[in-house]
Protein backbone atom coordinates (compact mmCIF):
# COMPACT_ATOMS: atom_id res chain seq x y z
CA UNK A 1 0.00 0.00 0.00
CA UNK A 2 1.53 3.39 -1.13
CA UNK A 3 0.43 6.36 0.70
CA UNK A 4 1.12 9.54 0.33
CA UNK A 5 0.70 12.70 2.60
CA UNK A 6 0.16 16.25 1.45
CA UNK A 7 0.15 19.69 2.64
CA UNK A 8 -2.73 21.46 2.60
CA UNK A 9 -3.75 22.12 -1.08
CA UNK A 10 -6.54 24.11 -2.55
CA UNK A 11 -9.76 21.69 -3.40
CA UNK A 12 -8.99 22.05 -7.30
CA UNK A 13 -5.87 20.58 -6.88
CA UNK A 14 -6.59 18.05 -4.20
CA UNK A 15 -9.85 16.61 -6.36
CA UNK A 16 -7.17 16.61 -9.92
CA UNK A 17 -4.46 14.27 -7.53
CA UNK A 18 -7.24 11.82 -6.38
CA UNK A 19 -8.79 11.60 -10.15
CA UNK A 20 -5.41 11.11 -11.24
CA UNK A 21 -4.88 8.21 -8.59
CA UNK A 22 -7.70 6.85 -9.53
CA UNK A 23 -6.95 6.42 -13.46
CA UNK A 24 -3.97 4.84 -11.96
CA UNK A 25 -2.40 4.97 -15.42
CA UNK A 26 0.04 2.06 -15.91
CA UNK A 27 -0.21 1.38 -12.50
CA UNK A 28 -3.98 -0.68 -11.97
CA UNK A 29 -3.28 -2.83 -9.39
CA UNK A 30 -1.88 -0.17 -6.83
CA UNK A 31 -3.63 1.01 -3.65
CA UNK A 32 -2.86 4.24 -2.85
CA UNK A 33 -4.17 5.70 0.41
CA UNK A 34 -3.58 9.71 0.12
CA UNK A 35 -3.98 12.01 3.49
CA UNK A 36 -4.92 15.49 2.39
CA UNK A 37 -5.93 18.79 3.54
CA UNK A 38 -7.26 21.84 2.50
CA UNK A 39 -5.57 25.85 2.03
CA UNK A 40 -8.94 27.24 2.81
CA UNK A 41 -12.65 25.89 4.00
CA UNK A 42 -14.05 24.50 1.18
CA UNK A 43 -17.76 23.10 -0.13
CA UNK A 44 -17.12 19.93 -1.60
CA UNK A 45 -20.22 18.65 -4.30
CA UNK A 46 -21.01 15.37 -5.85
CA UNK A 47 -20.12 14.60 -9.54
CA UNK A 48 -23.28 15.24 -10.86
CA UNK A 49 -24.82 17.50 -7.79
CA UNK A 50 -27.32 20.52 -8.98
CA UNK A 51 -25.66 23.86 -7.41
CA UNK A 52 -29.24 25.52 -7.35
CA UNK A 53 -29.42 24.98 -3.87
CA UNK A 54 -25.89 26.32 -2.95
CA UNK A 55 -25.94 29.98 -1.79
CA UNK A 56 -23.27 31.18 -3.54
CA UNK A 57 -23.53 34.75 -2.50
CA UNK A 58 -22.48 33.45 0.75
CA UNK A 59 -20.24 31.23 -0.28
CA UNK A 60 -18.34 34.17 -1.62
CA UNK A 61 -18.70 36.44 1.24
CA UNK A 62 -17.17 33.83 3.44
CA UNK A 63 -14.45 33.36 1.27
CA UNK A 64 -15.31 29.64 0.78
CA UNK A 65 -14.22 27.64 -2.58
CA UNK A 66 -16.41 25.60 -3.86
CA UNK A 67 -15.12 21.77 -6.05
CA UNK A 68 -16.63 19.31 -7.75
CA UNK A 69 -15.43 15.55 -6.56
CA UNK A 70 -14.74 12.83 -9.11
CA UNK A 71 -17.35 10.76 -6.30
CA UNK A 72 -20.73 10.64 -6.02
CA UNK A 73 -22.65 12.25 -3.27
CA UNK A 74 -23.90 15.72 -1.44
CA UNK A 75 -22.06 18.67 -0.31
CA UNK A 76 -19.51 18.60 2.80
CA UNK A 77 -17.89 21.90 4.14
CA UNK A 78 -14.64 21.09 4.95
CA UNK A 79 -13.32 23.17 7.39
CA UNK A 80 -11.96 20.99 10.62
CA UNK A 81 -11.95 17.45 9.17
CA UNK A 82 -9.81 14.34 8.35
CA UNK A 83 -10.22 13.49 4.54
CA UNK A 84 -8.48 11.03 2.77
CA UNK A 85 -8.98 9.11 -0.61
CA UNK A 86 -8.47 5.20 -1.48
CA UNK A 87 -7.05 4.97 -4.72
CA UNK A 88 -7.27 0.87 -5.82
CA UNK A 89 -8.16 -2.03 -8.07
CA UNK A 90 -12.13 -3.62 -7.93
CA UNK A 91 -10.48 -6.73 -7.93
CA UNK A 92 -13.59 -8.50 -9.50
CA UNK A 93 -15.60 -7.59 -6.18
CA UNK A 94 -19.05 -6.48 -5.97
CA UNK A 95 -19.66 -2.73 -4.48
CA UNK A 96 -20.97 -3.81 -1.55
CA UNK A 97 -18.46 -5.71 -0.86
CA UNK A 98 -15.98 -3.38 -1.42
CA UNK A 99 -17.92 -0.65 1.17
CA UNK A 100 -17.99 -3.47 3.40
CA UNK A 101 -14.30 -4.11 3.98
CA UNK A 102 -13.95 -0.29 4.02
CA UNK A 103 -16.26 0.13 6.51
CA UNK A 104 -14.35 -2.59 8.72
CA UNK A 105 -11.43 -1.04 8.38
CA UNK A 106 -12.79 2.32 9.99
CA UNK A 107 -14.75 0.38 12.07
CA UNK A 108 -11.83 -1.18 13.83
CA UNK A 109 -9.36 1.76 13.48
CA UNK A 110 -12.08 4.16 15.70
CA UNK A 111 -12.73 1.00 18.25
CA UNK A 112 -8.85 1.21 18.68
CA UNK A 113 -9.35 5.24 19.46
CA UNK A 114 -12.65 4.14 21.77
CA UNK A 115 -15.44 4.98 19.55
CA UNK A 116 -17.79 2.15 18.81
CA UNK A 117 -18.86 2.13 15.48
CA UNK A 118 -22.57 1.10 14.96
CA UNK A 119 -22.87 -2.53 13.42
CA UNK A 120 -23.98 -2.87 9.87
CA UNK A 121 -27.91 -2.50 9.17
CA UNK A 122 -29.44 -4.15 6.67
CA UNK A 123 -32.42 -2.03 5.80
CA UNK A 124 -30.80 1.91 6.37
CA UNK A 125 -33.67 4.21 5.71
CA UNK A 126 -32.16 6.25 2.76
CA UNK A 127 -32.78 9.75 2.88
CA UNK A 128 -32.11 11.64 -0.45
CA UNK A 129 -33.74 15.26 0.13
CA UNK A 130 -30.89 16.75 1.45
CA UNK A 131 -28.17 18.44 -0.48
CA UNK A 132 -25.88 18.57 2.54
CA UNK A 133 -24.00 14.84 2.67
CA UNK A 134 -23.96 14.79 6.75
CA UNK A 135 -27.66 15.52 6.78
CA UNK A 136 -28.32 12.01 4.91
CA UNK A 137 -27.99 8.51 5.18
CA UNK A 138 -27.09 5.88 2.89
CA UNK A 139 -26.17 2.51 3.17
CA UNK A 140 -23.01 1.56 4.20
CA UNK A 141 -22.85 4.85 6.29
CA UNK A 142 -20.39 4.90 9.55
CA UNK A 143 -22.54 5.39 12.02
CA UNK A 144 -21.89 6.20 16.17
CA UNK A 145 -25.41 5.56 18.31
CA UNK A 146 -27.34 6.11 14.99
CA UNK A 147 -25.58 9.36 13.71
CA UNK A 148 -23.92 9.53 10.90
CA UNK A 149 -19.84 10.87 11.70
CA UNK A 150 -18.30 10.12 8.21
CA UNK A 151 -19.05 11.35 4.29
CA UNK A 152 -17.82 8.43 1.83
CA UNK A 153 -18.08 8.96 -1.38
CA UNK A 154 -17.36 6.71 -4.09
CA UNK A 155 -16.59 6.22 -7.96
CA UNK A 156 -16.00 3.14 -10.67
CA UNK A 157 -13.81 2.80 -13.42
CA UNK A 158 -13.30 -0.49 -15.40
CA UNK A 159 -10.57 -0.91 -13.21
CA UNK A 160 -10.37 0.92 -9.87
CA UNK A 161 -12.27 2.27 -7.72
CA UNK A 162 -11.99 5.99 -6.03
CA UNK A 163 -13.05 6.26 -2.67
CA UNK A 164 -12.96 9.90 -0.89
CA UNK A 165 -13.78 9.75 2.96
CA UNK A 166 -14.13 12.73 5.17
CA UNK A 167 -14.04 12.52 9.31
CA UNK A 168 -14.93 15.59 10.74
CA UNK A 169 -13.67 16.52 14.48
CA UNK A 170 -15.84 19.33 14.65
CA UNK A 171 -18.78 20.95 12.80
CA UNK A 172 -20.62 24.55 12.55
CA UNK A 173 -24.08 23.81 11.89
CA UNK A 174 -24.99 27.06 11.29
CA UNK A 175 -22.19 27.86 8.95
CA UNK A 176 -22.88 24.13 6.84
CA UNK A 177 -26.53 24.86 6.36
CA UNK A 178 -26.03 28.22 5.68
CA UNK A 179 -24.13 27.23 2.70
CA UNK A 180 -27.47 26.56 1.01
CA UNK A 181 -30.90 28.28 0.10
CA UNK A 182 -33.17 26.25 2.56
CA UNK A 183 -30.91 26.43 5.47
CA UNK A 184 -33.58 25.70 8.25
CA UNK A 185 -33.96 22.05 6.49
CA UNK A 186 -30.58 21.21 6.33
CA UNK A 187 -29.93 22.39 9.58
CA UNK A 188 -31.99 20.20 11.65
CA UNK A 189 -30.79 17.05 9.31
CA UNK A 190 -27.66 18.03 10.30
CA UNK A 191 -28.59 18.09 13.83
CA UNK A 192 -30.81 14.83 14.24
CA UNK A 193 -28.25 12.88 11.84
CA UNK A 194 -24.92 14.07 12.66
CA UNK A 195 -22.13 13.65 14.95
CA UNK A 196 -18.69 15.55 14.91
CA UNK A 197 -15.68 13.22 16.35
CA UNK A 198 -15.64 16.32 19.01
CA UNK A 199 -18.95 15.33 20.06
CA UNK A 200 -18.39 11.79 20.22
CA UNK A 201 -15.29 12.52 22.79
CA UNK A 202 -12.07 12.33 20.55
CA UNK A 203 -10.31 15.84 19.86
CA UNK A 204 -8.97 16.90 16.94
CA UNK A 205 -5.44 16.93 18.47
CA UNK A 206 -5.41 13.49 17.96
CA UNK A 207 -5.70 13.79 14.67
CA UNK A 208 -2.14 11.85 14.17
CA UNK A 209 -3.68 9.17 16.04
CA UNK A 210 -6.55 8.28 13.92
CA UNK A 211 -4.11 8.66 10.70
CA UNK A 212 -2.08 6.04 12.72
CA UNK A 213 -5.10 3.16 13.51
CA UNK A 214 -6.35 3.84 9.97
CA UNK A 215 -3.00 2.95 8.62
CA UNK A 216 -2.85 0.04 10.85
CA UNK A 217 -6.48 -1.30 10.00
CA UNK A 218 -5.67 -1.22 6.72
CA UNK A 219 -2.42 -3.65 7.24
CA UNK A 220 -4.41 -5.78 9.91
CA UNK A 221 -7.24 -6.22 7.90
CA UNK A 222 -5.88 -6.40 4.06
CA UNK A 223 -2.71 -7.68 5.01
CA UNK A 224 -1.13 -4.87 3.10
CA UNK A 225 2.29 -2.80 4.29
CA UNK A 226 2.63 0.95 3.91
CA UNK A 227 5.52 2.11 2.04
CA UNK A 228 5.19 5.92 1.97
CA UNK A 229 6.00 7.68 -1.45
CA UNK A 230 6.12 11.20 -3.43
CA UNK A 231 4.13 12.10 -6.46
CA UNK A 232 6.15 10.88 -9.24
CA UNK A 233 6.33 13.41 -12.06
CA UNK A 234 4.05 11.70 -14.37
CA UNK A 235 1.50 11.89 -11.92
CA UNK A 236 1.84 15.49 -11.55
CA UNK A 237 1.76 16.52 -15.10
CA UNK A 238 -1.56 14.55 -15.31
CA UNK A 239 -2.55 16.99 -12.36
CA UNK A 240 -1.39 19.92 -14.85
CA UNK A 241 -3.34 18.28 -17.34
CA UNK A 242 -6.89 17.77 -15.04
CA UNK A 243 -6.49 21.23 -13.88
CA UNK A 244 -6.16 22.72 -17.32
CA UNK A 245 -9.26 20.28 -18.65
CA UNK A 246 -11.31 21.02 -16.04
CA UNK A 247 -10.57 21.55 -12.21
CA UNK A 248 -9.12 24.77 -12.32
CA UNK A 249 -12.37 26.11 -14.41
CA UNK A 250 -14.84 27.86 -12.05
CA UNK A 251 -17.49 27.23 -14.63
CA UNK A 252 -16.75 23.01 -14.30
CA UNK A 253 -17.55 23.27 -11.04
CA UNK A 254 -20.58 25.55 -11.40
CA UNK A 255 -22.40 24.04 -14.31
CA UNK A 256 -25.08 21.96 -13.29
CA UNK B 1 -28.29 -14.58 -6.68
CA UNK B 2 -31.29 -14.42 -8.35
CA UNK B 3 -31.12 -11.87 -11.00
CA UNK B 4 -33.22 -11.81 -14.46
CA UNK B 5 -31.32 -12.10 -17.80
CA UNK B 6 -33.57 -12.65 -20.36
CA UNK B 7 -32.38 -14.55 -22.96
CA UNK B 8 -32.33 -13.76 -26.79
CA UNK B 9 -29.91 -10.08 -25.65
CA UNK B 10 -26.60 -9.76 -25.71
CA UNK B 11 -24.08 -8.69 -22.68
CA UNK B 12 -21.07 -7.42 -21.57
CA UNK B 13 -18.79 -8.13 -19.53
CA UNK B 14 -19.29 -4.21 -18.10
CA UNK B 15 -22.85 -5.19 -17.32
CA UNK B 16 -24.36 -3.55 -20.36
CA UNK B 17 -27.30 -5.31 -22.25
CA UNK B 18 -27.61 -5.30 -26.16
CA UNK B 19 -31.18 -5.69 -28.23
CA UNK B 20 -31.13 -5.85 -32.01
CA UNK B 21 -33.89 -3.86 -33.51
CA UNK B 22 -34.06 -2.95 -36.81
CA UNK B 23 -30.73 -2.58 -37.97
CA UNK B 24 -29.77 -0.74 -34.51
CA UNK B 25 -29.34 -1.98 -31.02
CA UNK B 26 -30.68 -0.84 -27.87
CA UNK B 27 -28.45 -1.13 -24.71
CA UNK B 28 -29.07 -0.45 -21.26
CA UNK B 29 -27.16 -1.80 -17.95
CA UNK B 30 -28.19 -4.85 -16.99
CA UNK B 31 -30.13 -6.32 -13.36
CA UNK B 32 -27.65 -7.24 -11.79
CA UNK B 33 -25.57 -3.97 -12.04
CA UNK B 34 -28.25 -1.96 -11.04
CA UNK B 35 -29.30 -4.19 -8.19
CA UNK B 36 -25.84 -3.57 -7.31
CA UNK B 37 -25.83 -0.01 -7.71
CA UNK B 38 -28.78 0.66 -5.72
CA UNK B 39 -31.03 3.48 -6.36
CA UNK B 40 -30.26 5.35 -9.16
CA UNK B 41 -30.04 9.23 -8.72
CA UNK B 42 -29.02 10.62 -11.65
CA UNK B 43 -27.70 9.24 -15.26
CA UNK B 44 -25.13 11.07 -17.85
CA UNK B 45 -26.13 10.17 -21.04
CA UNK B 46 -23.79 10.28 -24.05
CA UNK B 47 -24.81 13.01 -27.03
CA UNK B 48 -27.45 11.95 -30.30
CA UNK B 49 -24.47 11.32 -33.20
CA UNK B 50 -21.97 10.78 -31.26
CA UNK B 51 -19.43 8.08 -32.75
CA UNK B 52 -18.62 5.75 -30.27
CA UNK B 53 -15.75 2.61 -30.15
CA UNK B 54 -16.34 -0.64 -28.35
CA UNK B 55 -15.14 0.17 -24.63
CA UNK B 56 -15.36 3.17 -24.69
CA UNK B 57 -16.55 5.64 -22.23
CA UNK B 58 -20.25 7.17 -23.20
CA UNK B 59 -21.57 8.44 -20.03
CA UNK B 60 -21.79 8.03 -15.96
CA UNK B 61 -24.69 6.08 -13.85
CA UNK B 62 -24.66 7.81 -10.55
CA UNK B 63 -26.63 5.76 -7.20
CA UNK B 64 -27.10 6.47 -3.98
CA UNK B 65 -23.66 4.25 -3.44
CA UNK B 66 -21.02 5.35 -6.09
CA UNK B 67 -20.59 7.02 -9.63
CA UNK B 68 -19.91 4.15 -11.96
CA UNK B 69 -19.11 4.64 -15.88
CA UNK B 70 -20.90 3.69 -18.61
CA UNK B 71 -19.00 1.87 -21.58
CA UNK B 72 -19.92 1.56 -25.02
CA UNK B 73 -20.76 -2.27 -25.86
CA UNK B 74 -20.44 -2.11 -29.58
CA UNK B 75 -18.75 0.56 -31.96
CA UNK B 76 -21.37 2.81 -33.86
CA UNK B 77 -23.16 5.84 -34.10
CA UNK B 78 -25.86 6.74 -30.95
CA UNK B 79 -28.90 7.41 -32.19
CA UNK B 80 -31.50 8.11 -29.84
CA UNK B 81 -31.23 8.66 -25.71
CA UNK B 82 -33.79 7.36 -23.29
CA UNK B 83 -34.65 11.17 -22.20
CA UNK B 84 -37.21 9.52 -19.55
CA UNK B 85 -34.39 8.79 -17.63
CA UNK B 86 -33.41 12.51 -17.07
CA UNK B 87 -37.12 13.04 -15.04
CA UNK B 88 -37.00 9.41 -13.70
CA UNK B 89 -33.64 7.86 -13.13
CA UNK B 90 -35.20 5.03 -11.02
CA UNK B 91 -36.71 3.76 -14.25
CA UNK B 92 -32.97 2.01 -14.50
CA UNK B 93 -33.72 -0.23 -11.34
CA UNK B 94 -37.66 -0.60 -11.79
CA UNK B 95 -37.64 -2.21 -15.84
CA UNK B 96 -33.59 -2.75 -16.42
CA UNK B 97 -34.80 -4.54 -20.37
CA UNK B 98 -37.76 -2.22 -20.81
CA UNK B 99 -38.84 1.16 -19.39
CA UNK B 100 -34.90 1.69 -18.40
CA UNK B 101 -32.63 1.65 -21.78
CA UNK B 102 -30.71 4.05 -22.01
CA UNK B 103 -29.29 4.83 -25.51
CA UNK B 104 -29.58 2.91 -29.28
CA UNK B 105 -26.71 2.64 -31.33
CA UNK B 106 -25.91 1.97 -35.19
CA UNK B 107 -23.46 -0.33 -35.24
CA UNK B 108 -20.42 0.26 -37.64
CA UNK B 109 -18.79 -3.30 -37.14
CA UNK B 110 -21.48 -6.31 -36.63
CA UNK B 111 -18.38 -8.43 -36.60
CA UNK B 112 -17.80 -6.77 -33.09
CA UNK B 113 -21.02 -9.13 -31.79
CA UNK B 114 -18.88 -11.80 -31.65
CA UNK B 115 -17.36 -10.24 -28.82
CA UNK B 116 -20.53 -9.84 -26.88
CA UNK B 117 -21.63 -12.58 -24.48
CA UNK B 118 -24.50 -14.90 -24.51
CA UNK B 119 -26.81 -14.99 -21.38
CA UNK B 120 -25.01 -18.13 -19.98
CA UNK B 121 -22.00 -16.50 -20.54
CA UNK B 122 -22.57 -13.25 -18.89
CA UNK B 123 -24.02 -15.46 -15.91
CA UNK B 124 -20.84 -17.20 -15.46
CA UNK B 125 -19.18 -14.17 -15.83
CA UNK B 126 -21.24 -12.57 -12.27
CA UNK B 127 -20.99 -15.79 -10.59
CA UNK B 128 -24.65 -16.10 -10.51
CA UNK B 129 -26.05 -19.71 -10.11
Amino acid sequence: MQVIFDPPLSGYENMARDEVLWEGRGNEEELVLRFFSWEKKTLSIGRFQRTQDIDRSFLHAQGISLVRRPTGGRAILHEDDLTLSLAMPRGGVSLDTQYRQLKEVFGQALFRIGIPVDEEIDHFPVRLHSPACFALSFPHELTVKGKKIAGIAQARNKERTLFQVSLPFSIDRVLVASCFHHQELVYTDLRENFSALEEIGFHHSLRARLMEVLLESLEDLWRVKREEREWKSGELLRVRTLLEEKYALDSYHWER
Amino acid sequence: MNVKLPEGLWYTAEHFWVKEADGEVICGITDHAQSELGDVVFVEMPKVGMKVKRGERVGDVESVKTVSNLYAPLSGEITEINSALLEKPELINQDPYGKGWIFKLKPENLEEKALLLTAESYRREIGSG
